[in-house]
């Protein structure tokens, strides 16, 4: 029997009523697909409003869907007993000013039905990892945003999830906390968690997401790994190569759409504006003929930021 | 149960890191402190109270008799003491009852500072009184070398030997009120624990504005935050995406917040009830269950507050909506009881007086006959010129009795007690059949007058807490007086009277009388002594039996078939023969306060009538209670027996006749629903019923507190008893205040459950 995936949504939808007297649809989601494997560390990107909340919150339970599918670690979305292996730390969190750290902790380990003696067990370790360990006994109110942050991803861990669903996990944190919340969540993966991360940090995401999906207006407009996101076939083909320029210009043929930069003596960049692979062929053919050496060659690769804003755009253009 | 727990426990730790919670107990520590000093001091018994009077007039007379003779004589040494001012006010003799009044107190205030002279007994004035052996052991230790307590109660017992007739005796204890070392005010002669029961109104007051008003209001101002912080976005996320119930989420952040309130209840409670143990000697432990009822009491405006909390999940419209809430409770609750007090109360029917054919009642202060024709109520003794001052003692009425011989009813108004032991000259008045019941006016009626009642040899008597008393001539020869400033100041008698038939009686202020309906034998009872009075062959009156009681009682009696009944609070009614030897008691399977006890002409049925406004019909030759269904039960104000017939009067104006030997109704007279009774029938009490009544639970309290039912408005029964018919429904705001809770935090979790974060 196969396994489940960890997230599985199918045609998922969620309409708000807003106004006097519920009359204002506001349209959150609008047919949602997609799954998420086990163990696998999955993005999810959109701008403000996509969404990308409210499908976490539904996947909780925290908000009914208004059609389509889902579940979570094999039970419908919302299930109370599924909720016992996820773990969510929602954005803009507000744990109770009255907390420790610690107290902080057992309150909602306690509230995953967790005994107090595990608690106590998991707890200093948890507070290391997220680099609280000397801030078990401080009032959170002398907690930075920072320190909430990690207290808040330390409650998430704290029963040991299967699924560990982070609303902008790394805002307010510092690059050094980011750095190590990567580590960790690099370490989780490699035990086996699966790590649901929406953010807007995208740099993030690239660092550490398997694959990602592009939320907007409630639509899915991209799912797939990063790497198949960034490296386009459309992109522009990338020269280094070495003799004279004027041999390497007569080589180039004056139709084709090609750039050429200084980068040495004797040494040229190249840039082919041409997804033909055809033309890529006859012009490496070109230079060999005119006695020019190729240094290096490579399809330009976008960033993830490049090609959220590019998938955007281009379905913004359609609509 | 593990993660509720964990919310109930976070809501206990959110309290103790709360510095509000640190202020309260603070501030509730200071009070409780504050209070620790204040307690009592017993002394030896002095002091002379207004019920320790017995008959003023003549206590008055004898001393202005005594101060005048050059004999030595307690009341020549008490004329001695007097400054000159008092003496001229104690020569005069008014009639007006006002001067009366002034001219008693002008004796009595400096009587109460003489009792502390250690030269105000002085023997050679003491020569003809025997004083009591108490006084006399005193007497015996040197009155020079006793506390100033103990003299103080030496003069009183030589004051009573002196007077027996006129001032009753004291108790051997008085307790004195203090603050530290301090005495507040003056002794009071009773017990400790005849203190106790206005120590517990005391308590309940004090609970109910402390807690009941501005504790409730301070604890939903501090616990408002709760639930609308607990659901706001980020922390309502947190907490909803752990495997936990919504609705059992919020029910136990609601038991959380009661939490709160229940460790400052309880503090303040349980000080409270440490405090008057210690220093009063008063160990009521039913005081501490007024912690679960104050804390429900919150947790109805608690409830309102929540759901408000989380619909807006906003704290100040939170406390706004409770507050709200309160506002409407109030207002609907002070509505209703209004429209019952000024407009309902004074309607119901409190004694009914069958006349044959005629069916005559009457309600607080009028009355009334049945009309077949017109199927109403129509008022009777009603003057041409009714006029009067506008601003009188409350009264109330006597009587009234259906005189047969002459085919009249017969009553008078008398003051409230606790009003004013003087009266006007009051007439009896007259209502005869033959002239429409038109209201004549007759003789006067003597001081004191308490109960009007009828014999059977067919003699009106009129019995006081002095004497009793027998019409002799024309009742209707209108004694001449002279009218000063709406007085009525009388002249001498003329024509008939109410002569003194009886030894002199010597009560206090009665509690309740009664008359056997075949010997005419009387029974009165004034809290602390039952006394039988025997009609002599010549129609006098003599005491023969006495039972007296170490406290006072409130209760009602009833005599007939040569036995006689005492209701007395505790709903027992106990039952006696003619030589006052305690008998077996009858069955009463409702422990409420009696509120009357009237027993059928041939002895065979009695009636106990509750404060409950309940009645309970024994078969006294059975042994048990008539199985007779009573319509009205829990709004039933009068009840008379005409022959073996039943009359019961409920639901303000109804009066019901019941067949006691078919055990059915026979007939029922409903007067006219008025324009207030309506609205009060059908719009204002069915909102009252549904509407919850948190202010209601104060009934409860006095209840836990005192074990007694709380008298309402004023409506008397028609022995003549003073006595309040209460319809009182001790548990009902409990459990109207817990289906309002209920149905509250029930629409709370709907709400919640659907609701999306």
């Amino acid at each position: 029997m196969t396994e489940s995936p960890a997230v599985d949504v199918q045609n998922l939808q969620k309409t708000y009523r807003d106004g006097l007297l519920g009359r204002r649809n506001i349209e959150a989601l609008r047919g949602v697909t997609f799954e998420v494997g086990r163990g696998e560390i999955f993005g999810l990107l959109g701008p403000n409003g996509a969404g990308k909340t409210t499908l976490i919150k539904v996947l909780l339970g925290i908000v009914r869907s208004s059609g389509g599918q889902a579940s979570v670690l094999g039970r419908p979305a919302g299930n109370r007993l599924g909720r016992k292996h996820v773990g969510y730390l929602p954005e803009n969190h507000r744990i109770p000013r009255h907390h420790t750290g610690n107290s902080a902790l057992a309150f909602f380990g306690s509230l995953s039905d967790m005994p107090q003696r595990e608690i106590r067990r998991r707890r200093p370790a948890l507070l290391a990892a997220v680099g609280l360990a000397d801030w078990g006994n401080t009032s959170i109110k002398k907690y930075s945003k920072g320190m909430l942050q990690r207290l808040g991803l330390a409650q998430a861990l704290l029963h040991d999830p299967q699924l560990l669903m982070l609303d902008e996990p790394t805002d307010g944190v510092d690059p050094v906390g980011r750095s190590e919340m990567r580590t960790l969540l690099q370490e989780l993966k490699a035990a086996g968690k699966t790590i649901f991360i929406n953010s807007h940090l995208l740099q993030e995401l690239e660092l550490v997401c398997d694959r990602v999906a592009i939320l907007d207006g409630g639509k899915l407009l991209h799912q797939g790994p990063i790497s198949e996101l960034t490296t386009r076939a459309n992109a522009d083909v990338q020269m280094v190569v070495a003799g004279s320029e004027s041999a390497v210009r007569a080589a180039l043929s004056p139709t084709l759409l090609a750039e050429v930069r200084s980068v040495g003596v004797d040494q040229f960049e190249v840039l082919l504006k041409t997804n033909d692979q055809s033309v890529v062929d006859e012009t490496i053919d070109r230079l060999r003929r005119h006695a020019i050496s190729l240094v290096s060659m490579s399809r330009g690769r976008q960033t993830l930021e490049e090609a959220f804003l590019e998938i955007l755009e281009r379905a913004r253009k359609n609509s | 149960m593990r993660p509720y727990l964990a919310v109930v426990r976070d809501s206990f730790h959110e309290a103790f890191v709360s510095r509000v919670l640190w202020i309260l107990l603070a501030l509730t520590t200071l009070f409780l402190v504050a209070l620790l000093p204040l307690g009592i001091i017993e002394q030896a018994g002095s002091a002379l109270r207004d019920e320790d009077f017995l008959n003023r007039d003549q206590l008055v007379e004898n001393i202005v008799a005594q101060g005048a003779s050059k004999q030595p004589s307690p009341g020549r040494r008490i004329w001695e003491l007097l400054d000159d001012s008092n003496k001229q006010v104690l020569g005069r003799k008014p009639n007006d009852p006002v001067e009366k009044r002034r001219r008693f107190f002008s004796l009595v205030r400096p009587l109460q500072t003489m009792l502390a002279r250690r030269d105000f007994y002085r023997e050679s004035d003491w020569v003809s009184v025997k004083l009591s052996s108490a006084a006399r052991s005193l007497h015996a230790k040197g009155l020079k070398n006793l506390p100033s307590d103990e003299l103080a109660r030496f003069n009183r017992l030589a004051l009573e030997a002196a007077y027996p007739d006129e001032i009753g005796p004291i108790p051997r204890k008085q307790i004195q009120l203090a603050y530290f070392s301090w005495e507040l005010g003056l002794p009071l002669p009773v017990e400790p624990e005849q203190l106790y029961p206005a120590m517990n109104q005391l308590l309940v007051i004090t609970l109910g504005t402390l807690l009941g008003v501005a504790g409730v209001f301070v604890a939903v101002l501090v616990t408002a935050s709760m639930i609308p912080q607990t659901f706001e976005a980020g922390s309502a996320d947190l907490l909803l995406s752990k495997p936990i119930f919504r609705s059992w989420l919020f029910l136990a952040k609601f038991i959380g917040g009661c939490a709160f309130i229940a460790i400052n209840a309880a503090y303040f409670i349980g000080g409270l009830w440490l405090i008057v143990g210690l220093r009063f000697g008063l160990w009521n432990e039913r005081l501490l269950l007024a912690i679960p009822l104050y804390l429900f009491l919150f947790a109805i405006y608690y409830g309102v507050s929540a759901l408000a909390g989380i619909v807006w999940r906003n704290a100040i419209v939170s406390v706004v909506l409770a507050v709200v809430f309160w506002l409407v409770c109030w207002t609907l609750g002070t509505a209703t009881q209004l429209v019952e007090t000024l407009s309902l109360n004074p309607r119901r029917l409190v004694t009914i007086v069958p006349t044959g054919d005629t069916l005559i009642a009457v309600n607080q202060s009028d009355l009334f006959r049945w009309d077949d024709s017109d199927g109403n109520w129509e008022k009777i003794l009603v003057a041409r010129a009714d006029a009067q001052l506008p601003f009188m003692f409350p009264s109330r009425l006597a009587g009234p009795i259906h005189d047969r011989s002459g085919d009249r009813i017969l009553a008078f108004k008398t003051a409230m007690p606790g009003f004013s032991p003087f009266q006007a000259a009051n007439r009896l008045l007259i209502g005869k059949r033959a002239e429409d019941w038109r209201r004549t006016e007759g003789v006067n009626v003597p001081d004191g007058a308490f109960a009007l009642l009828m014999s059977p040899q067919g003699e009106v008597l009129i019995v006081s807490p002095q004497a009793i008393y027998r019409l002799e001539g024309d009742l209707e020869a209108k004694q001449q007086d002279i009218n000063v400033f709406g007085l009525h100041i009388p002249l001498p008698e003329k024509g008939g009277r109410f002569a003194d038939v009886g030894p002199k009686v010597r009560m206090r202020p009665l509690e309740s009388v009664a008359i056997d309906p075949q010997t005419g034998t009387l029974a009165l009872f004034d809290g602390f002594r039952l006394a039988l009075f025997e009609r002599t062959a010549k129609g006098a009156y003599r005491q023969t039996k006495d039972q007296s009681f170490e406290r006072k009682q409130t209760g009602e009696v009833a005599l007939g078939g040569g036995q006689v009944f005492l209701a007395l609070a505790d709903g027992q009614i106990r039952r006696y023969d003619s030589n006052l030897k305690t008998g077996e008691p009858v069955a009463s399977p409702t422990p409420s306060v009696p509120g009357a006890l009237v027993i059928s002409p041939d002895a065979r049925y009695l009636v106990a009538l509750f404060r409950s406004a309940r009645l309970v019909i024994y078969d006294l030759g059975e042994r048990k209670p008539l199985p007779l269904p009573i319509a009205g039960q829990g709004e039933i104000s009068a009840v008379a027996f005409d022959g073996r017939k039943l009359l019961v009067a409920d639901r303000l104006t109804r009066v019901t006749r019941y067949d006691l030997d078919k055990l059915a109704i026979e007939r029922q007279w409903t007067g006219r629903m008025p324009l207030a009774e309506k609205i009060y029938r059908y719009a204002l009490h069915p909102l009252y019923t549904v509407f919850p009544k948190p202010s209601d639970l104060n009934q409860t309290v006095t209840y836990v507190l005192t074990a007694k039912d709380a008298p309402l408005s004023g409506v008397r029964f028609d022995n003549g008893n003073n006595n309040t018919p209460a319809k009182l429904d001790v548990w009902g705001p409990v459990w109207s205040n817990l289906a309002f809770l209920i149905v509250v935090l029930a629409i709370a979790c709907g709400y919640i459950y659907r609701k999306d974060f």
